[in-house]
């Protein structure tokens, strides 16, 4: 086997796997924000209640104080909060995969998989976030070969003070909480899509010289050439192809009616900010991606060039019986013309043939406010159960995706994962994990914009009078914050980046890996923490 | 070939029964059921030397009607001939015979078309009459009969300029240059393989490479083994070097570096660990790799990594989380 696997290998480093740039890929910033939120809630807890932390963060908390009294009943409501969130319902699967590393394998032997230590005649997803013993991270529960139990946990920096122990001993409410902020991105069921024509979906190398059992690098180009029908072929020197009939033959194989992939679960995750021209009409009060107005100034990058070629050039449509989020996502919480539990109109619903008929790059999809919408009301409906947290964690991603530019203006592409991966990458640095210094300012600042954020609801609540939360107008809200910071510094949008991650991720990358770019993505990623930090105290008070 | 008989036999339906099935049945067709005809169908024509244009145009007419079999003819055949021209456009676009600019002038056509058309039943009509030049301006109105295929046209139906500026030329190279450099891979064993498991980042550090006799330093990370037999898995391993020794000013505080290793390369036997090894010494090595070793010996202290997994049917995994550590104490041997 492999003949030339080591060739490819090496060559593997220009390789084109997908020039769709659709799916998020920071799904484990979104889980270490949410778990940052709520060790910025506990330390307000157990600042109010006087328990114990670091000299350092209570010194800095008490000057918080003197210079704004009101944040006295912040640091209360968080002590409310709190045990509230402990209470929840983990939700978690249980996953059987196997411990493998030496100081997994200490905890539950070699080869086990975790121990939860599960009071009896319960299971995992019963137990309250506070019996959660373990941190698991994005990847639990979905197929992993070892078990995805993140062992080098600890809280961020100076935040470790308000939630000390041993890995079996420490509070994971936030860490599981985190898990279910991520979620979405793995929801694919959201978007089911169908191709017309099967020919870009099935690997066009029906009848190839290839051997079986050998890896080869052939040129994307051929790949696309080849996609319509077998004529374009002409352009794989290298490779044979099949008549119409034996191509028929291949395409049988797969489900043409129901394509699922992670790739294009991100669709309905952004919420453009840019003013709504009236042609053509949306669907709801802020747009979502309609890829012809992408961008920043509503111009497509070539990014989305490609991704509209190959959507169109598939015939990929929106398969609506099967998709979730076209149901989920336009919401429709009162009788007709009545508005929501926060007080914005029903979406337009569209029928069946509205959302199939044009192929997905002229799709007006759904706002990730919306999807913040869904969860909010799923969570309340299921109180109690074991999908209340998973639920929450719908919102909580919103208000992520709220925080990166790329979604705020419906782009994929303009530099949209180069951007992702290196907040990713430099997360630790850019909340000051590494120096209490740097950890106890992050913490004072997120504090700061919390509160911000928490008056905006109570203003909002004692207006509207009523108990809720304004799930949309809060996603919202970041993401114009997010647009106007973006806005000032428009080398956020790097057009190139995104091609020039196709080839090559690493330089495209590190176009974002500069002092500059930290200093935006700190501040945009701080700010969607603090959001997050107030919708978790908000989301506590909410009658049953 | 079992499957080739059931496609003949469905071609065989839809040309008895024809894709209109959906709209006079007494039990209405599901869009699936409707559209694997509308498939066979096309694929009939085809078959039968009709043009891979043809086809397809046939092909997205039914399918329009599949999805609103209430749609009038003449609504079903813009819907139709839109999309089949979205897919010739994009094809044409994605080969080098149409130009960025000229594809994106092309879609801002169809678009504004389509959304006049839709509203205009009437107009909807008369289209289906003639459209020779297939502009979507009707013959009977068309002031430029003739005009070349996939041109953008005004509301007379004669061709628009279309506008170019340096952006355009620049960006169209720089697309040209990404789509001749990228590749992908084709093994095809991975056809019907099941989706790849998640790897994860375990240690790096020095240590022995037995199965080369070399030293150096070796990743371990978590093995995928869920392909099938001749399927060969590929790890791509990302690093981000971080804490850059003080000693040495000349290096940048991070660097970001991708290496990826065939599976064939795993330096273990080891059913749930794969260790990959980059020896030092004056062996030459991939671009990546040297960066890679460069940054391992001059020397960063800590790194972010992360890894997924390809397979020669070009599907990747998800990446793992990032990891941040530094070497091993114990070393790692491989």
């Amino acid at each position: 086997m492999c003949i030339g696997g080591r060739l490819i290998a090496l060559t593997l480093g220009v390789l084109l796997v997908a020039p769709l740039t659709v799916r998020a890929h920071n799904e484990s910033v979104h889980q270490r924000m949410t778990d940052y939120a709520y060790h910025v809630l506990l330390a307000s807890a157990r600042f109010s209640q006087g328990g114990e932390m670091s000299g350092r963060l209570r010194s800095v908390l008490d000057r918080l104080k003197q210079s704004n009294p009101s944040l006295t009943t912040f640091f209360a409501d968080a002590a409310v909060a709190i045990p509230k969130l402990r209470a929840l319902k983990s939700g978690l699967p249980l996953d059987p995969a196997p411990c493998i590393t030496p100081a997994l394998g200490a905890l539950f032997g070699l080869g086990s998989p975790p121990n939860w230590k599960l009071p009896s005649g319960t299971n995992l997803a019963e137990v309250s976030m506070s019996r959660v013993r373990l941190p698991v991270n994005i990847h639990y529960g979905y197929g992993a070969p070892i078990c995805m139990i993140d062992e080098r946990y600890v809280p961020s920096g100076a935040l470790e003070s308000v939630n000390p122990g041993s890995l079996t001993e420490r509070d994971y409410t936030g860490v599981t909480l985190g898990y279910w902020a991520a979620a979405p991105d793995k929801e694919t069921k959201d978007w089911v899509l169908r191709s017309t024509t099967l020919e870009t979906l099935q690997n066009p190398f029906v009848v190839s010289r290839i051997a079986v059992d050998t890896t080869v690098a052939v040129s994307t180009l051929c790949v696309l050439a080849c996609g319509l029908f077998p004529p374009a072929c002409v352009a794989c020197p290298a490779v044979g192809i099949g008549v119409a009939g034996q191509v028929v033959d291949e395409f049988t194989s797969i489900d043409a009616d129901s394509l699922e992939s992670e790739d294009y679960v991100g669709l309905g995750h952004f919420i453009d900010m840019k003013p709504t021209p009236a042609d053509p009409p949306p669907f709801d009060s802020k747009p979502a991606k309609l890829i012809m107005r992408a961008g920043p100034k509503g111009v497509p990058d070539l990014t989305e060039d490609l991704v509209t070629a190959l959507f169109d050039l598939g015939g990929i449509h929106v398969n609506h019986a099967k998709a979730l989020a076209p149901t989920n996502y336009q919401i429709t919480l009162g009788a007709s013309g009545a508005m929501g539990t926060d007080f914005h109109p029903n979406s337009i619903n569209r029928t069946s043939s509205q959302w199939e008929l044009p192929t997905v790059p002229h799709l007006q999809l759904t706002a990730v406010d919306n999807l913040a919408m869904f969860g909010y009301e799923a969570a309340k409906m299921n109180r109690g159960s074991t999908i209340e947290a998973k639920r929450l964690g719908w919102p909580l991603h919103a208000l992520g995706d709220a925080s990166v530019p790329m979604h705020t203006v419906g782009a994929s592409g303009y530099g949209h994962r180069p951007y992702e991966d290196s907040v990713d990458m430099a997360y630790d640095a850019l909340v000051g994990s590494g120096s209490m210094g740097a950890s106890v300012a992050t913490v004072r600042d997120v504090i700061q914009r919390a509160f911000k954020w928490r008056k905006f609801i109570q203003d909002w609540r004692r207006s509207h009078q009523t108990a809720e939360v304004p799930v949309r107008d809060l996603v919202t809200a970041v993401a114009k914050y997010t647009r106007q910071k973006s806005d000032a510094q428009p080398s956020v949008f790097q057009p190139i980046r995104s091609l020039q991650y196709i080839v090559d991720e690493d330089a495209a990358t590190a176009g974002y890996d500069t002092p500059a770019m930290a200093a935006i993505q700190r501040d945009l990623l701080l700010e969607g923490i603090a959001a997050e930090v107030a919708f978790l105290m908000a989301v506590t008070e909410v009658a049953p | 070939m079992k499957p080739l008989v059931f496609v003949m036999g469905l071609m065989l339906c839809a040309v008895a029964l024809g894709p209109t099935l959906a709209q006079t049945s007494s039990e209405p067709l599901s869009v699936d059921e409707c559209l694997k005809t509308a498939r066979s169908s096309a694929t009939d024509l085809f078959t039968k030397h009709a043009s891979p244009e043809a086809a397809r145009l046939q092909l997205e007419i039914d399918a329009a009607t599949c999805f609103d079999p209430s749609l009038s003819p003449g609504a079903a055949h813009l819907i139709g001939t839109v999309n089949a021209d979205r897919a010739r456009f994009a094809r044409d676009f994605v080969v080098g015979s149409r130009s960025l600019a000229a594809y994106r002038a092309v879609r801002e056509d169809r678009r504004r078309k389509l959304a006049r058309l839709l509203a205009d039943p009437n107009a909807q009509e008369t289209l289906l009459k003639g459209d020779s030049d297939g502009d979507l301006v009707a013959d009977d109105s068309d002031q430029c009969p003739n005009t070349a295929s996939g041109a953008p046209t005004d509301e007379r139906g004669c061709p628009d300029s279309i506008s170019l500026d340096t952006k355009d030329h620049r960006d169209e190279r720089e697309l040209r240059r990404v789509l001749t450099r990228s590749q992908t891979l084709y093994n095809p064993s991975c056809e019907r393989a099941p989706r790849l498991a998640i790897s994860s980042p375990l240690e790096w550090g020095r240590g022995r490479q037995t199965k080369s006799h070399t030293q150096g330093f070796n990743l371990a990370v978590a093995k995928v083994d869920n392909q099938p037999p001749g399927c060969e898995v590929f790890y791509e391993i990302q690093f981000r070097f971080i804490e850059p020794n003080p000693g040495n000013p000349a290096l940048p505080p991070t660097k970001i570096v991708t290496i990826a290793f065939s599976q064939s390369e795993d330096l273990l036997a080891d059913p749930k660990r794969a260790i990959f090894g980059i020896p030092v010494g004056e062996m030459p090595l991939s671009p990546a790799r040297s960066v890679a070793r460069e940054a391992f010996l001059r020397q960063y202290f800590r790194a972010s990594w992360r890894v997924r997994v390809v397979n020669g049917a070009n599907k990747t995994s998800p990446w793992s989380s990032f990891i941040t550590q530094g070497p091993a104490s114990g070393g790692v041997d491989g």
